[in-house]
């Protein structure tokens, strides 16, 4: 310990002053008395029964000599260098996640959390400040760097919970740009470590990246998925595909139930062994469209993950475009079912309003065909997409492998597939490969524009494709996995932490959430209302006021959140995390201690004298 | 003199009251109260054998007439009662409001009046450490104004030894009898020594301890030095409730030792504080306890 001002301590020569001053003062009036006799028993016996009879008696002077050294000590100005449980700028980053809701010993990840931010805030130096930003998959400044210690633990007693998924960059970025301002502020993340390895965040020179990890290994059992597609058999019935995931070292079992639309379906007992995933199939027949909801009845850590929905459309007659001048197997292949419509156009006829009303639009052998505003197969011709190229012809090209997984393969068998020519090309790294020669790719599957693309590398007609099963089968399974996809893709059905939006203007549509709560949506730039308070898994129901209704669906589907073990030192980026709370040594000065014990000191000399009066 | 410490009414109310002794004791002269001595009064006591030399007409005839023996009669005998009225005169006692010297002399001034109305042989001696001043021993109410003139003219001693003071006084007592004992007791070295010595003299002892109202529930605020009057020793006490509640359960195990003492060896006990008319002792408190009749 150092003093900045130790002139002061020749003020200790007002000790023996104040002593002296004390004496004097204490000149006892004198009393004649018959007899002391009686008196000194008296005095002896509150001897013996107040063994601190002669501290009691100087007691005011020891106050006042202890009043007179914590004025002098604070005047000299003591100050230590000491481990700071604190930076001086403290950026407090707090996982309000689905994870974080896990229940351990009575309270959640996130109440853990708060206390320790609490505490936190509690102990902070009197010349630190402190942030609050809460993350999941969204970052935001709870409260903003300040040094009120109330509002700090008002602000973090304001944080709730989510059932949003965990990404912790825009976190990174946020604190990194708050970095930025402060010289060499702290930043603590508390945090159960539940979320994918961000991207390398470059925090500034001086910033100090902590992390403080919560809660302990929990187990869980969690629906991981939940899809629902329409039979292939009969459009008016649906498959429903659920996965169970256990991220526990112990088998869980318990009741899933299938609901549609509030009415069960079908329940079933399952048992997922440790580690393990569990698929299960449901069938229903729903000949308009619904809601399906699964609820898993288990007793584990996390609720979230316990319940999904699935918002299904009603069944609808697919129209398709045939564009080309050789169509006749295609048309002969969509005439046999009833609910795929065909529009047959020629190469020079293509008019892209029509393809916007169409669910497919199918190129037979056409030059420098365009892209459809919806989903397109290319038979024996190539559109401009970035990365593939057309190669050069290849003849009679041999059939090596195909990809028997992928759902336009279902069924088919390419063994008697015979080609006269192909054209040699080469694919976008998304793209997969369905079926290939030795030489070169022949039918592959790719994305562009967020719809799907089917190229098949040659003409149908320079082979026997037309006449062989497998033609129609392929084409079928094209559709039914086009359609398959839109309805994954469908906004209907949203990740909580997502955003809901709803095209074109007007009056703001307001959002009734599955908590109760009616919030506007509010426009963004692009001229739609977007809503993206969706915290919570649930149906989310979208009035805009002229009694049309949209219903959503958000699930978690998260296997980063469901798997409750507590990561101690997660990647973060490349962004270096020490594992506790990091702490530095500044220089604290005590005058403010030494004056609140000279206040306390005077308070109870004051009550000492008073009680002396009195009694 | 005589009528600052005793007014007319209260000494004529005081010749009908005698002082009791409830031991028969031994006395010097003739008087009225029944000695331990055979002697010449009316009353029979009892026989015993002749022997040569008794007086011939204490013979019982009758009794020779039938057993042809020779038997003496014995008849009690009457003689004072010996009173000794030990009077502190320390400066202690030159305290309190009324002052306990004062009240001490107009109890020892109604005592000793009682003892001379009834021919009892009065000896007053005044101590401090020592005995300072003797009265007596007189006998009759003829006596009374010199004895009241004594007691005006005691001289205040400087400090207190109880042990001195009573050794003297039962030397010089000269016999057994009652021994009064007027005092505040303030004796650095106790009371209990003393007293065994006028026990161990077979005196009757009747203790009146005089206290005043200061000494008993004292009035005293705030920090004080308290200096003793007699040996100048002091106190510095911080007053306040609980030393004040603490004083007086002092007062009442000191009262209640000397209490136990003395009638635990068969004396008399007395606490008189001078807050109390002294008549009311005298002719009231005394005669219910059974001291005076």
């Amino acid at each position: 310990m150092s003093f900045l001002n130790p002139w002061a301590f020749l003020l200790l020569l007002a000790v023996p002053v104040l002593v002296l001053l004390y004496f004097l003062k204490l000149k006892r009036p004198q009393v004649r008395v018959p007899s002391t006799l009686l008196w000194q028993k008296v005095l002896e016996d509150m001897r013996v029964n107040s063994p601190f009879q002669r501290l009691r008696r100087s007691l005011l002077l020891i106050l006042q000599l202890l009043a007179l050294l914590a004025v002098i000590f604070a005047l000299t100005r003591p100050i230590k260098l000491v481990r700071d449980n604190v930076s001086e700028s403290l950026i407090v980053l707090v996982d309000n996640s689905a994870s974080m809701g896990a229940a351990e010993r009575g309270k959640t990840r996130l109440q853990d959390a708060k206390d320790k931010v609490a505490a936190l805030a509690d102990g902070l130096a009197a010349d630190s400040e402190m942030m609050v930003v809460v993350f999941n998959n969204r970052a935001r400044i709870v409260c903003p760097f300040d040094t009120n210690k109330r509002r700090l633990r008002e602000a973090v007693s304001s944080i709730q919970p989510t059932e949003c998924p965990t990404d912790i960059q825009p976190a990174l970025l946020l604190s990194k740009s708050l970095a930025a301002s402060r010289g060499s502020p702290r930043i603590l993340i508390f945090s159960d470590g539940a979320f994918p390895p961000p991207e390398t965040v470059k925090m500034p020179p001086g910033a100090e990246l902590a992390y403080q990890a919560v809660g302990a290994n929990a187990p869980n059992l969690a629906i991981t998925r939940l899809d629902v597609r329409r039979s292939l058999n009969d459009r008016n019935r649906v498959e429903m595909f659920v996965v169970l995931e256990n991220f526990s070292p112990r088998p869980f079992s318990g009741n899933m139930a299938v609901f549609m639309d509030d009415r069960m379906l079908d329940s079933k007992f399952v048992e997922v062994k440790a580690g393990e995933t569990l698929s299960q199939i449901f069938e229903a027949l729903l000949p308009g469209g619904g809601c399906v909801r699964v609820e898993l009845d288990a007793k584990d850590a996390l609720a979230a993950d316990n319940r999904a929905w699935r918002i299904v459309p009603p069944p609808s007659v697919r129209r398709v475009m045939l564009v080309g001048e050789s169509t006749y197997f295609i048309e002969r292949v969509f005439k046999a079912t009833r609910d795929v419509v065909t529009v047959c156009v020629a190469a020079g006829e293509y008019d892209e309003k029509t393809a916007e009303s169409c669910a497919a639009v199918i190129w037979s052998a056409v030059n420098s065909p365009a892209t459809a505003p919806c989903d397109n197969i290319y038979l024996g011709c190539f559109p401009k997409i970035d990365g593939l190229v057309k190669g050069a012809k290849v003849d009679a090209p041999d059939i090596l492998d195909w990809n028997n997984t992928h759902p336009a393969n279902r069924f088919i068998d390419y063994d008697n597939l015979l080609i006269a020519s192909a054209f040699s090309m080469t694919l976008p790294d998304t793209a997969t490969e369905l079926l290939r020669s030795s030489r070169t790719p022949l039918i592959a599957m790719m994305e562009h524009g967020g719809r799907a693309v089917c190229i098949v590398g040659f003409d149908p007609m320079q082979s026997n494709w037309p006449l062989l099963v497998s033609y129609p089968v392929f084409l079928r399974n094209c559709l039914d996995y086009f359609d398959q996809r839109n309805i994954q893709r469908t906004v209907n059905n949203i990740q909580v932490g997502g955003t809901i939006t709803v095209q074109g203007g007007g009056r703001a549509p307001e959002v009734l959430a599955p908590w109760g709560a009616k919030a506007a949506m509010t426009r963004n730039a692009g001229g739609d209302h977007a809503f993206s308070g969706v915290t919570q898994c649930g149906i989310y129901r979208i009035n805009d006021g002229e009694g049309a209704e949209r219903i959503v669906a958000a699930n978690l589907f998260d296997s980063f959140e469901s798997r409750l073990d507590a990561v101690a030192e997660p990647a973060l980026g490349g962004s270096e995390a020490k594992k506790a709370v990091a702490s530095r040594k500044t220089n604290r000065e005590y005058w403010r201690a030494l004056a609140m014990i000279l206040g306390a000191v005077l308070l109870v000399e004051w009550v000492v004298y008073h009680r002396r009066l009195l009694s | 003199m005589s009528e600052k410490l005793l007014d007319k009414d209260v000494m004529r109310r005081l010749e009908r009251l005698a002082l009791v002794s409830r031991k028969i004791t031994s006395g010097r002269l003739k008087g009225e109260r029944r000695s331990r001595r055979r002697g010449s009064s009316a009353d029979f006591a009892d026989y015993r054998n002749y022997v040569a030399g008794d007086d011939l007409r204490f013979l019982d005839w009758k009794i020779y007439g039938r057993l042809e023996k020779l038997f003496l009669k014995l008849f009690l005998e009457e003689e004072d009662l010996r009173v000794h009225i030990l009077l502190d005169v320390s400066r202690s006692m030159d305290h309190g409001e009324p002052q306990k010297l004062l009240y001490a002399k107009r109890v020892a001034a109604a005592l000793g009046y009682i003892c001379l109305s009834k021919m009892d042989s009065l000896v007053v001696r005044t101590f401090g450490d020592r005995v300072v001043q003797s009265f007596g021993p007189k006998r009759g109410k003829v006596n009374g104004a010199r004895y009241f003139d004594f007691l005006s003219s005691v001289e205040t001693a400087d400090r207190t030894s109880l042990l001195q003071s009573f050794k003297a006084a039962a030397q010089g007592a000269g016999g057994r009898g009652v021994v009064v004992v007027l005092s505040d007791f303030y004796d650095f070295d106790g009371y209990e020594e003393a007293f065994r010595r006028l026990f161990a003299a077979d005196f009757e002892v009747l203790v009146i301890h005089v206290m005043s109202p200061g000494e008993l529930e004292p009035k005293y605020q705030g920090d004080i030095k308290l200096v003793d009057c007699e040996f100048g020793t002091t106190a510095d006490v911080s007053m306040g409730r609980s030393v004040l509640n603490l004083y007086g359960k002092t007062v009442s195990a000191f009262c209640n030792g000397l209490k136990n003492y003395v009638v635990g060896r068969g004396g008399c006990y007395l606490l008189a504080s001078t807050a109390d008319p002294f008549e009311l002792l005298v002719l009231d408190v005394l005669r219910r306890r059974g001291i005076v009749r």
